[in-house]
């Protein structure tokens, strides 16, 4: 698959030659090109070969240039791997989000945190730094330092340089003109709404409210704000919700509240350091993300883990898959009401995290993997306790199952809801679940078989109503066959040792490897340069991927099933550490009334439908209030 | 004190309403917050209810380290609250900043953005840990109460057993700034 794709590429594009290696199975790695040639690479390869899917876009400093390095894949899964540099004195690269939707967020990304200037970029908020971030700082370019970033008074200070060159103040004027004109001229209207997304003022807290309205049907149409604290979900997220009566005409969702900037940090830490930290970029899936990390690591250093420390970590991967699986069946219980289901999901749970606890130590984090294998053995013991809680779960999960098959309140609660098809699932990117529940059979344990999956296969998990209700069914079944993992991989468990030596310093070059977290696939990107320190670590969480599908899900749903919605993609903000903006109808911009103006809106409704409020009679209970 | 006063140290004491905020944390901590709730901890059982709105609660547990973004956002939550109010700081994150202390984006533990009445250590925290710190934090009312009714805090006899997992009380600036 891999050499035919090289090969195409070559014939078409001979000037290629040389560039294009195949760097692991399943990877086609194109070098730097410049950008007029890599645009009509990718333009080639999403329209003649179908690489439709976008994975991810990556920035990187390289010292005068910035580089942005892209990631696409095809029906054949082979991840291609195209890069191309803009000089940090003219960083201007197009934006491919009219290419692959799933784009958006990365690019807003290059712009925030590298001060890319990404022509054509859609409008939106700021992403993923906060509101009153200096201008002009771009914190992941090599220069930037955190330690001179006061963040009380948010300004940079700037070391203490030798003394600059004093350039002429009227040459200057003069080329800025120059170079404002040409801008103009050259790159027309989708650049200068780029430039004036680069370019806008920050907002600060009070004025990051939406325009004022602009739309004549207003009357109709109510704003809601919600967030960033809210009963809801337990991440803070702002939701701007334009209702049409109970209809959602437009959301416009803002994360970004828990960016903290693990990416700049693991820069500066050694590779065993920062797996503590990739640890902690989320605490439920946060195996999946050291088994990425370590992978990464790794295949750099060239070492290769013992059986044992594979199927101990396929094992451990696959229990965080149960609780993570069964956390969600009671949060979406919560959110259409269903108390009961929370409260009994989240104690079965208990059960995986204690079998966790004793294997390591902790409930969370529990810190399975390190470099080179895994820290915990799973002896007889432990491993008949394992057995023991599979079946007791099998029982349950199998409950839960005809629980959601049968029960007519779920039914009629999650059935055609926030339905995203699979036409829409391909277009925006879905991964993990929310694809799967869709038709795909996308998963990547089966796509790209790594560690122990390779002699234990998945048999991957579909559903075709493409809504809540699928995607309940989907993680109900994968929790069962999680269950038959863990006891195949115990049954098969290979003697020997649980971890090889990896050195302190890891040879130069780059590793991308993907893993199935539970909440989909997880993509990690590493670079070493030969020392004891990466050069660039990029955590592409799978909430990422689901985001972009959002709109389409909640838009004419209803606000009662938004919740549930959101929900239902079993969002984690804190893997995707990152801020996305929906952006509603064109037409449909927001106002935001406040207490008063909510409450006339809301007796005018009653009395447009024959209700008068102010006849109803409350003198008794305004009795008892007082 | 008069009738009211008593009723409302009464409530906080006998049913403390608390909310939740996530102020940057890597999820691993609210997660045990929220399963503090759940039936094999059951931290209702001390009265304890998980609020929406922060105007009717009565103790703020903030998890995670608070960064750039969240902490005006936090500030507002405090100052929405009804007085008397107590803050938990849960977790490694929350109570220094933990692994993400220096990071560009993070201001540092939640006592650089709100004072806390409470830190509990962990990393994730422990449910067991979390029930630890919030009865001892009950203690602490009452004692204050107590103190302010004019009687005595209980002596050592009253105290309760401390659960195995002990959370850190501190009482920098306790009595005072909750005034009663």
């Amino acid at each position: 698959m891999e050499n035919e794709l090289v090969s195409a590429l070559i014939t078409q594009f001979p000037e290629l030659e040389g560039k294009v290696t195949v760097s692991k199975p399943m990877r086609v790695s194109v070098d730097w090109l410049p950008q007029d040639l890599f645009l009509k690479v990718i333009y080639w390869l999403h329209d003649e070969q179908k690489l439709t899917k976008g994975h991810n876009v990556i920035g990187t400093d390289e010292g005068e240039n910035l580089g942005f390095i892209y990631m696409i894949s095809g029906p054949d899964q082979v991840i291609v791997i195209l890069r191309t540099t803009a000089p940090k004195s003219d960083p201007r690269v197009p934006s491919l989000s009219g290419l692959y939707k799933s784009f958006v967020l990365f690019e807003r990304e290059l712009c925030d945190l590298f001060g890319a200037q990404v022509t054509g970029l859609p409008s939106g908020p700021r992403y993923p730094l906060p509101d009153n971030w200096p201008k002009e700082q771009w914190p992941l370019r090599k220069e930037w330092k955190p330690e001179n970033f006061d963040r009380q008074t948010m300004t940079y200070h700037e070391p203490a340089q030798p003394a600059a060159t004093t350039a002429d103040p009227q040459q200057a004027a003069v080329e800025a003109k120059t170079e404002a004109l040409l801008e103009t001229v050259e790159l027309g209207e989708e650049a200068k709404t780029a430039t004036a997304y680069v370019n806008q003022p920050l907002p600060d807290a009070a004025a990051a409210k939406p325009p004022a309205p602009a739309h004549p049907e207003g009357d109709n149409l109510i704003t809601v704000p919600i967030g960033p604290q809210h009963p809801s979900l337990d991440e803070p997220s702002t939701f701007t919700i334009t209702l049409e009566g109970e209809k959602v005409e437009g959301a416009v969702i803002g994360i970004g509240y828990n960016h903290r900037g693990l990416e700049k940090a693991c820069e500066s830490r050694t590779y065993v350091q920062d797996l503590y930290i990739i640890e902690r970029v989320c605490g439920i899936c946060s195996h999946a993300h050291t088994t990425a990390y370590c992978m990464c690591v790794e295949q750099l250093a060239g070492v290769t883990v013992p059986p044992r420390a594979e199927y101990i970590r396929l094992i451990v991967g696959e229990m965080e898959r149960l609780h993570s699986h069964l956390l969600w069946l009671g949060v979406a219980g919560h959110e259409i009401g269903f108390d009961t289901l929370f409260m009994m999901s989240w104690r079965d749970r208990e059960r995986v995290l204690d079998i966790l606890t004793v294997l390591g130590g902790n409930r969370i984090n529990y810190g399975i993997n390190c470099l080179g294998g895994v820290r915990r053995d799973i002896d007889p013991g432990l491993a008949q306790d394992i057995l023991k809680t599979m079946d007791f779960l099998e029982t349950e999960i199998e409950y839960y199952l005809k629980l959601a098959e049968t029960d007519s309140t779920l039914a009629a609660r999650l059935a055609g809801v926030g339905v995203l098809s699979k036409a829409d699932c391909l277009l925006y990117g879905a991964a993990g679940p929310v694809a799967r529940a869709a038709g795909i059979a996308d998963d990547v344990r089966q796509i790209e078989p790594y560690g122990a999956y390779r002699d234990i296969p998945v048999r991957v998990v579909t559903d075709d109503h493409a809504d809540v209700f699928g995607r309940t069914l989907v993680r109900i079944k994968e929790m069962l066959e999680s269950i038959r993992l863990i006891r195949e991989a115990l049954r098969l468990l290979p003697e020997g040792p649980l971890t090889v030596r990896v050195p302190r310093r890891i040879p130069a070059g780059e590793a991308i490897i993907r893993v199935e977290a539970p909440r989909g696939e997880d993509l990690h990107y590493l670079r070493a340069t030969g020392t004891d320190m990466p050069d660039r670590v990029r955590v592409r969480a799978p909430t990422e991927c689901n985001w972009h599908g959002m709109q389409h899900m909640l838009e004419g749903g209803y606000l009662s099933d938004v919740p549930i919605t959101i929900a239902a993609i079993d969002p984690c903000y804190s893997c995707t550490d990152r801020a996305i903006s929906l952006t509603g109808h064109s037409s449909l911009s927001g106002e935001v009334l406040d207490w008063k103006q909510l409450r006339e809106y809301s007796l005018q409704w009653y009395r447009q439908r024959g209700v008068d409020p102010s006849r109803i009679d409350v003198s008794d209970a305004a009795a008892r209030a007082d | 004190m008069d009738l009211i006063k008593k009723a409302i140290a009464w409530g906080s004491r006998k049913s403390p309403w608390v909310i939740h905020f996530n102020a940057g944390a890597c999820n691993g901590c609210d997660i045990e917050v929220v399963d503090a709730l759940t039936p094999r901890f059951d931290l209702e059982r001390a009265g304890v209810i998980k609020q929406g709105s922060p105007r009717h609660a009565d103790v703020l547990i903030v998890t995670g380290a608070v960064t750039l973004q969240v902490r005006d956002r936090l500030v507002q939550i405090y100052e929405q609250m009804p007085s008397p109010k107590f803050v938990i700081a849960v977790g490694a994150c929350a109570c220094s900043g933990g692994i993400f202390n220096g990071c560009y984006c993070v201001s540092g533990g939640v006592n650089t953005v709100i004072p806390v009445d409470a830190y509990v250590p962990g990393c994730a925290v422990r449910p067991e840990t979390l029930i630890a710190a919030v009865t001892k934090l009950l203690d602490k009312v009452e004692a204050q109460t107590a103190a302010a009714d004019g009687q005595l805090p209980p002596g050592p006899e009253a105290e309760p057993t401390p659960a195995p997992a002990a959370a850190a009380i501190t009482d920098q600036d306790g009595g005072e700034r909750h005034g009663k």
